[in-house]
Formats: structure tokens, C-alpha cells, sequence
């Protein structure tokens, strides 16, 4: 039975992504610009055949409509056509670029999950204490300051001013590792390259937590309001009577209930991961995805974003189907 | 009774006085539109606007993105917009002729003149070079006199650097050339690209000067140009022009690529029958055909001499050659086009070792350089060990890694960061003669901008020189019209519309406008 409510679920998210490519295609067009005059420049000496024969390289001389179906069936194929500013195929370049944001946005939640759930917790517990008000105060600062801000800031302070962190990129120049997977964690690991892996940590640490900022900060308020309900509960007093040590009452028993509106923030949040790395990653120079999607959009470089966007909602998708499957883990009650 | 007497002469009073200050058939037509601009020059535009005010016109200020901003203007629905040319060339053709043939590529100013057509086609096709030159200033006298837009300025390039850096000058067409650079401590240069991503690694298939910036240190061609505007040679050994549509490059003999093969005439035809023909690369055509304009076959006419043919003379087939560089034919043939693309192999100062478009680029020296121009001297390999070009779109992130020590050189500095550039001891500012007019282009097909008298009063109304001085701290140059100083045909004897109010006030009176 469960595993055909989750075909389901598997199913229903192929007209979700009709949609989204449907919709792509349509705002991409609706932009102003000429994807061919922005491709050659606004530099002379181009003469009306070179535009057409671009035009042409590029099928944006057939009907729109004619455009569209052809980029949904070559879409379902996995095909994402290629790229008009880099000649190559898109999908190639978006398993490419991928690694690298997801490895930020993989850091980010950690990043985020680490220090804001203990936070979260130890402010319920010593309710309307000074611990509470300045975790409180901070999580009230992380969700207002724009990450754009912060990132310069950041960078101003930890690389500028203290030479803690560099200022941006994955790994130094210095350093030669050997891409395996693409995610530079990993790969430094697989490769025991000890320098690499020191050196990747070193560039991630001020992109994550910037980029978990925001993350972290709802978090935190989410857990320690549901943790504030959760210990008011009965079974939290039952297990108290139990004679249990608080310890294990807290982090055991009342913590695994309070983590569900937790979770199904993380999920949420995964949608604001995705767009607030397109800021992270220019302000750091970091090579992923959400760096190239802009360059994309202002470059009209349409099968790239349409492809990006695919990417986007197919991973948003996702994520809220393990949002889902992490609340039969927490509370066996609830089924798909 | 007599309390309504005074209040009806007050009545007739104040009506007198109205009378008065409007005399008959007063003129109440006040000069109003839309200043458009990108947000980087918001200041520029504010400050034109103020000076407008004060003539009594109102102008707006308003701020677009880019390529929307240019699909309107394109559409002639708006009406003055700031905008800015790049030359490639460094001639007059590829800055005026998109600009002011009517109806040409970029006349966003839809002037329309056709003396200064057929002067322009003298210009950049002629033969005698006298007569392209007194074509050229003609043109230039025309276009003064018309004021098609509101002239303006050109803009330095400017860059920073960190102090360690030694022997590099920014150069004219924003490349960053590393051949002499040298390091007083180190051995790997680091530089911070303005960029997301570079388009690729092969020289047939982009247009940015980004990606040339990086791919003329892995790349040579026939010639070069030094960081003013003097096109030398490089992989020529010797240059013959027998006639004015043949040009004869001797190629330099012991020239040899990364991969230890060596440069041929063979690799010169292929590099430039890929261009030509269409669909050549990987069944992709190359977008820089137009640059090479009408050059019509390359040949090989002696063992290391090859004859490039042009359908009709084009002054500036030189200055265009700097910007095509020289690939390996073998190479390209085994491995195929994206290959090439992924692991480039060329003959110039640097090699490719590792990296990506999109996040950093690692070269190292190539130890059997050929030496490089002989016009451009120290020879031989490069002091440098390696290179890396590292992609920083974000400017704040580019001065902050340039002021931690972790890149040696950045591509454009904002204006509003220079200080922080020359305040610091271990950083400095570079800046070199650039090549982009900016100015106000205004649309001469719709009032009030179709009136002459307008156009004129507008160049005379803007104080330049303050801006240039309070917003660009100097780093711009003011120009008489849409013609580059270090183009050929540039005629220095025009001096810029004067700031003058008083001529600004006239002309718009004249015009039918109400001035203050």
C-alpha cells in the first residue's frame, strides 16, 4: 500500500514539471532582448547573415510554438538543448555545476541544523533566560540581514581583516585535487588528500554559513516553539515520573516529537537554499549552479535557464517527497 | 459694500500681475522627458537632469536593466538614454558606422543622413588613405554640427593591482597580457576576472573580451598590439602588402605548440578556413566571421607564406587580425572541436593545466616559447611559473580578495571603489585609454529631439567636466563626437560643445521653449 501511495507521489510530479517547463519557456520569451544581438555583442561589424545564421544554428528562427514542443520532448529525453553563450549541451554543464552547489547547500543545512536545533532546544528549556533572548535576538538578526549583505560583511571581516577564510572560490589554485564525484568533500576524501580537504573546508565555511543564515535563524524559532508545546505535553510529565533524567527526556522523548515542524521547515527552506545561492554564489565566486543561472538569465541564454529551472523544481519536488518520508521516521501515526 | 471693493480691486490687481509676468502670446511649452539609464550611471544622469532643471525643462530619471532598456530603445519608445560603445578595432568604422549610418546596426539615435552614409562607406572601404581621412573628418564635422546625441566622453579602463606585481601595464583592448609580468614575491600570478564564466576555450567560437582576455595567454596570433594601439607582429615573421586587398604574412619558423608540434602555414589555413566556412565547428558556425569582414579566401603561396584575399579593401583587416589567434590543426583533427574546447593547445606564452570555464583557470608557462613579439620586448618563456584567472562577478569580492593578497591583478574597478584601491600601500590603480564612447543618444525621429536647436542646446547645457570630475574622479576623457582619439581619422581640432547656459537658454528659446 505504501509503496503505491509513493508511485503516486512518484507520478504526480511529471505534470508538475510539464508545467514549470511550459512556464519557463513562456517568461523566458516574454523577456526583452535578442538572445543573438546579446551573444554577439554590442561591439559593430556584424552583419544581418551572421545574425540569421546564428538564428538558424539555433532553431530561434522556427515558430514559438514549434520551439516550445520541440524543448518538451527533447526535455522528457534529457535533453536540454545547448547552450547559446557556450556552444556545449546544457545538461552536461548542469551536471557539472551541480556538485558544487549542492556540497554549499548540503553545508548550509548541516551548518544551519547543527547550531540551530541545540539553540532551539536549550531556549525552550531555560525559557525567558538571558541564553533565550540573545538566541532569540540573533535568530531575529539572521532572518533580516539579506544575504548579499552579509556575504560582503562576512567576507570584509574573516578574509579581509582577519585572513581566517579566503575570500572566495572552491579550492586554492595551490592545491591540485582530482575530481572524482565533484563534490570536493568527497573527492578529497577518496583522493586522501588531507591539504585538499583542509583547503576545500577553508573555502566553504564563510559561503555555508552565510548562506545558512537565514536557515538557521527560522530553525531555531521553529524548534523552540514546538519544544516549548512538546514539553508541556503528558508523556513528557509521564517520563519525567518515569524518574528519566532530563537529559533523556529532552533530546529522547521530547525532541523527536518537536523536530516535526522542523523538518517540514528544512523542506521549505530547500526552495530558499536554491535562490539564495544564486546571491552566495556570486558574492563568493562560487562555480555552481545558482552563479550560472544568472549569467543565463542576463545573457537570454535560454536552454540554460529553461534546463536550470527543470533542475530547480525537480529537486524542490523531491525534497518535499523526503520531507514527507522523514515524518514516517518521526511519527509513525502519519502515512502518505 | 466697500469691503467687496477692496476685494475686487485686489482681485483685478493680482490679475494685472499675472498679466504682467505672462506678457501676450507668452511662450508656455516646457521641454519634458525621460532620462533613461542602467543603474551604474544613475548619478551621471541625475547630475545631467539637475543641469537641465535649470534651464526649466523637467527631466526624469529612470533606471532600467540593460538589454531591457536597449530592446526599447530599439523599439523608439523612448526618447534619451544613456548608453556605451565598445570599439574592437580601434578605427572609427565599428564605433561611428553602427552608430550613425541610418538605419544601421546600433543607430539608436535613429539619425538619419545620407552624406554621412556614403561618407562613412569612403571611410571604412577606400584604398587611399587620404581620402579616408578627409572622409572621416567630414563626417565628424557633419555629426558635430547635427549633434545627433549629447556628446560625452570615453571611459578609462581602470583596473587594480597588487603592489607585488611588476612590469604590467593595463593594455587598450582590456587584455590582460602576462608574458612580462613578473612577481617581486611568488611565482603564480592570481587574477580576478569580472565574470561568471568565460564562454570557452576555443578562439573561433565567442565574442566577449573576457574570454580573449584569458585565451590570448594560451593563444598567439599573426599579430598582436601593444598596450597603446600599435599592431605588431607575433607569429608573422614578416608582413607584405602587395595590393590593397592581398596581405603576405611570412610565418616565424621554430614556433611550437603545447603539444610539441610545430606551428605550420598549414595550422594559419586552418585556423582561419574553421572561421570562414560555415558550420565548420563541430557543425557550428564560428560567431567571429563578421569580424574578419570581407576577407574572402586564405592560401598558401610558398612554403611558409600565406595570402589572405579580401573581396575589397578594409583598412582595418589589421587591426581585426590581432583579435584571431592561431590553433593546431593536427591536434584539432584527432581529438575533434569540444575536445579541443576542453583542453586547449595553443602556441602562446601558457599552457593549460587544469580548471573550468565557470570557476578558475590554471595555466602554467610554457617552457618552449617562441619568444613573442620582438616589438614587445623582454623575449623568451615567462618569468611567471604559472597563471591562474579566477571568475569573481561581484566587484566588492574582487577588492576584498585583492586587498587579503589572494589575487595580484582585478579586472574593473568600480568608481566608488577606487579609493579603497589607492588608499591601500600593497594596492594601486591601474588605468589605460579605453575604448568605450559613452554619452546621451537622444531620438531624432520624435520631438522634441527632431529639432537641431534642442539637440544643440543639450550638448551646451551639460556640465561634463564637473561629472567627470566629481562622479569618475577623472577618469574619463571628454569627446567632441563618436570618434576615438586612438582611431584612425580622428580629428583633434573639433573642441567639445562648450558649457554654456547662456547659448543653451538661447537655442531652446529659439526652439519654442519656455526657459528659466
Amino acid at each position: 500500500m505504501r509503496t503505491l501511495v509513493l508511485a503516486r507521489r512518484i507520478l504526480n510530479t511529471i505534470p508538475i514539471m510539464l508545467g514549470v517547463a511550459v512556464i519557463v519557456f513562456v517568461v523566458m520569451r516574454m523577456l526583452p532582448g535578442d538572445p543573438v544581438d546579446i551573444m554577439l555583442g554590442q561591439t559593430g561589424a556584424v552583419s544581418q547573415q551572421d545574425l540569421d545564421r546564428l538564428r538558424r544554428d539555433f532553431n530561434l528562427d522556427q515558430p514559438l510554438a514549434q520551439q516550445l514542443v520541440r524543448f518538451v520532448a527533447d526535455a522528457a529525453r534529457g535533453d536540454f538543448g545547448t547552450s547559446f553563450a557556450r556552444r556545449r549541451p546544457v545538461f552536461g554543464m548542469l551536471v557539472e555545476a551541480l556538485p558544487a552547489t549542492i556540497e554549499l547547500a548540503l553545508a548550509a543545512t548541516a551548518v544551519a541544523l547543527l547550531v540551530a536545533v541545540p539553540i532551539g532546544v536549550l531556549s525552550a528549556v531555560y525559557q525567558r533566560s538571558w541564553l533565550d533572548r540573545l538566541a532569540m535576538g540573533g535568530a531575529f538578526l539572521g532572518i533580516s540581514m539579506p544575504a548579499f549583505w552579509l556575504g560582503i560583511v562576512a567576507i570584509i571581516v574573516f578574509a579581509v581583516r582577519l585572513g581566517w577564510f579566503p575570500t572566495s572560490g572552491r579550492v586554492g589554485h595551490e592545491v591540485l585535487l582530482m575530481p572524482v564525484t565533484g563534490f570536493f568533500l568527497i573527492d578529497s576524501v577518496l583522493t586522501r588528500n588531507w591539504a585538499a580537504l583542509s583547503d576545500v573546508m577553508r573555502h566553504l565555511a564563510l559561503p555555508s554559513v552565510v548562506l545558512g543564515a537565514s536557515m538557521m535563524a527560522i530553525v531555531a524559532r521553529v524548534t523552540r516553539s514546538s519544544m516549548v508545546e512538546v514539553m508541556r505535553e503528558q508523556y513528557v510529565t509521564t517520563a519525567r515520573s518515569k524518574g528519566l533524567a532530563n537529559r533523556v527526556v529532552i533530546w529522547r522523548h521530547a525532541l523527536r516529537n518537536a523536530l516535526i515542524p522542523t523538518v517540514t521547515v528544512v523542506g521549505l527552506q530547500v526552495g530558499v537554499l536554491l535562490g539564495g545561492n544564486m546571491i552566495v554564489e556570486t558574492v563568493f565566486g562560487w562555480p555552481g549552479m545558482g552563479r550560472m543561472v544568472v549569467d543565463a538569465i542576463f545573457s537570454r541564454d535560454y536552454p540554460v535557464v529553461q534546463g536550470a529551472v527543470m533542475l530547480y523544481a525537480f529537486t524542490f519536488v523531491l525534497a518535499n517527497l523526503a520531507v514527507d518520508l522523514c515524518y514516517i521516521y518521526l511519527d509513525p501515526r502519519i502515512s502518505l | 459694500m466697500t469691503r467687496y471693493l477692496h476685494l475686487l480691486t485686489a482681485v483685478a490687481l493680482l490679475a494685472i500681475a499675472a498679466g504682467l509676468l505672462a506678457p501676450a502670446g507668452a511662450q508656455d511649452r516646457v521641454l519634458a522627458f525621460a532620462l533613461d539609464t542602467e543603474a551604474f550611471r544613475r548619478p551621471e544622469a541625475e547630475a545631467i537632469a539637475d543641469n537641465l532643471r535649470t534651464l526649466g525643462a523637467q527631466v526624469e530619471v529612470r533606471v532600467w536593466e540593460r538589454t531591457s532598456m536597449i530592446a526599447r530603445m530599439q523599439a523608439g519608445e523612448r526618447l534619451a538614454y544613456m548608453t556605451d560603445w565598445g570599439s574592437a578595432f580601434f578605427e572609427p568604422f565599428d564605433l561611428a558606422e553602427p552608430k550613425l549610418t541610418t538605419g544601421g546596426r546600433g543607430n539608436y539615435s535613429f539619425y538619419s543622413n545620407k552624406e554621412v552614409d556614403d561618407l562613412l562607406v569612403v571611410g571604412s572601404t577606400g584604398a587611399d588613405n587620404t581620402a579616408r581621412r578627409d572622409a572621416y573628418f567630414k563626417v565628424q564635422d557633419i555629426i558635430f554640427r547635427e549633434a545627433p546625441w549629447i556628446f560625452a566622453y570615453f571611459r578609462q579602463d581602470i583596473h587594480g593591482a597588487s603592489s607585488l606585481v611588476e612590469n604590467w601595464e593595463a593594455s587598450m583592448d582590456s587584455r590582460i597580457n602576462l608574458h612580462d609580468v613578473r612577481l617581486s614575491r611568488g611565482g603564480v600570478i592570481v587574477v580576478g576576472m569580472n565574470t561568471n564564466a568565460i564562454a570557452t576555450f576555443d578562439p573561433a567560437m565567442f565574442r566577449d573580451r573576457k574570454t580573449e582576455t584569458v585565451l590570448r595567454n594560451i593563444f598567439d596570433g599573426l599579430v598582436t598590439r601593444t598596450t597603446k594601439d600599435q599592431v605588431v607582429l607575433e607569429l608573422a615573421s614578416a608582413m607584405r602588402q602587395p595590393s590593397p586587398t592581398t596581405y603576405e604574412f611570412t610565418i616565424r619558423s621554430g614556433v611550437t605548440f603545447h603539444n610539441g608540434d610545430p606551428l605550420t602555414a598549414e595550422d594559419v589555413l586552418f585556423t582561419f578556413e574553421r572561421i570562414l566556412k560555415d558550420g565548420a565547428i563541430a557543425g557550428a558556425s564560428s560567431p567571429r566571421r563578421a569580424l574578419l569582414g570581407p576577407l574572402d579566401r586564405v592560401e598558401r603561396v610558398g612554403e611558409n607564406v600565406v595570402r589572405f584575399t579580401l573581396a575589397r579593401p578594409f583598412p582595418a583587416f589589421l587591426q581585426a587580425l590581432v583579435h584571431f589567434q592561431i590553433v593546431p590543426k593536427r591536434y584539432i583533427q584527432t581529438v575533434g572541436d569540444r575536445a579541443f574546447a576542453e583542453r586547449p593547445v595553443g602556441a602562446g606564452p601558457f599552457k593549460y593545466l587544469a580548471g573550468r570555464v565557470d570557476g578558475q583557470i590554471v595555466l602554467e608557462r610554457h617552457e618552449k616559447y617562441h619568444g613573442g613579439s620582438p616589438a614587445l620586448p623582454p623575449l623568451g618563456p615567462a618569468p611567471l611559473r604559472g597563471v591562474v584567472f579566477r571568475m569573481m562577478p561581484e566587484p566588492a569580492t574582487r577588492v576584498a580578495a585583492l586587498k587579503a593578497g589572494e589575487v595580484h591583478i582585478i579586472e574593473d574597478l568600480p568608481v566608488d571603489l577606487i579609493t579603497e584601491i589607492e588608499r591601500d600601500p600593497r594596492t594601486e590603480v591601474k588605468a589605460t585609454q579605453g575604448t568605450r564612447v559613452s554619452g546621451v543618444e537622444l531620438n531624432n525621429a520624435k520631438p522634441p529631439f527632431n529639432d537641431l536647436k534642442v539637440r544643440q542646446a543639450l550638448n551646451h547645457a551639460v556640465n561634463w567636466d564637473l561629472i567627470l570630475k566629481a562622479i569618475y574622479r577623472g577618469y574619463g576623457t571628454r569627446l567632441a563626437t563618436a570618434f576615438l582619439p586612438s582611431g584612425f581619422g580622428y580629428n583633434p581640432g573639433l573642441r567639445p560643445y562648450t558649457y554654456d547656459l547662456t547659448r543653451a537658454r538661447a537655442l531652446l528659446r529659439e526652439a519654442g521653449y519656455t526657459v528659466r
